[in-house]
């Protein structure tokens, strides 16, 4: 045989198949969400989501279980304005302690 | 389901290279299914914020509750990753069923499977853990 072919066939089949392998392997997850790591930035656009029954009952476009989240940031802003309100029944409601728990990690 | 209108879009990159969600579409899968169980287990409405909260997170958390329809039979689970901080809401209606020492167990649950970078492990298994407990009888 040729040295060409020769090379081709006992040195490029092998490097195929582990290409052809070690794509399978990370090819899959090269289009994931980038991971979580506790500690580092995560950057990530807020969002809401409630069970897709309910999201029926709001307001929003095509019946999507995600709530505006971007609004978010209007309500944790506006919390302080609107508490100022005497008799306005969502503000009367706001001024009720609520219950629940927080964690750190 | 409505996860079908996210898989479009929640692994897209917005412009400016921030991720679109914190969550793959099986994740988001799994997440809706445990949103849904537990609304129908417990008849509570159970919401999943996932986002900044700002430095001041408990005020911000119950700032967004109350911005839910129904917020005196809803409970909020509120996570931000970036500070590493999360909020369990409750009020009126689910804080009688949901007693403080609940909440203060699932958070534990919770801040522990996002400490090892578990982001929808933790959230699936709060939701759990108070669907349980709210369970109607």
């Amino acid at each position: 045989m040729s040295p060409i072919l020769t090379v081709l066939i006992f040195a490029g089949v092998p490097i195929a198949i582990m290409l052809a392998i070690a794509a399978l392997v990370y090819g899959a997850s090269a289009h994931r969400s980038p991971r979580y790591r506790p500690g580092r930035p995560f950057p990530v656009r807020p969002v809401w989501f409630l069970a897709a029954r309910h999201a029926e009952a709001l307001d929003r476009t095509g019946g999507n279980a995600v709530l505006a989240a971007g609004d978010a940031h209007a309500a944790i802003e506006a919390r302080h304005t609107e508490a100022d309100r005497p008799g306005d029944a969502p503000a009367a409601f706001a001024a009720q302690s609520k219950g629940g728990a927080r964690g750190n990690w | 389901m409505a996860t079908g209108d996210l898989t479009a879009q929640d692994t897209a990159v917005s412009p400016n290279g921030v991720p679109d969600g914190p969550f793959t579409p099986r994740q988001l899968f799994r997440l809706d299914e445990a949103l849904s169980a537990a609304d129908r287990e417990s008849g509570l409405t159970f919401s999943v914020y996932v986002g900044p909260l700002g430095t001041d997170s408990r005020p911000a958390a119950e700032a967004l509750l109350d911005r839910l329809p129904d917020p005196a039979r809803s409970v909020l689970l509120a996570v931000d990753p970036d500070q590493r901080v999360v909020e369990i809401v409750t009020a009126a209606e689910s804080a009688r069923r949901l007693p403080d020492r609940i909440c203060a167990l699932a958070a534990l649950s919770m801040t522990a499977a996002f400490g090892g970078g578990d982001l929808i492990g933790g959230t699936v298994t709060g939701l759990r853990m108070l669907a349980d407990q709210a369970r109607l009888a």
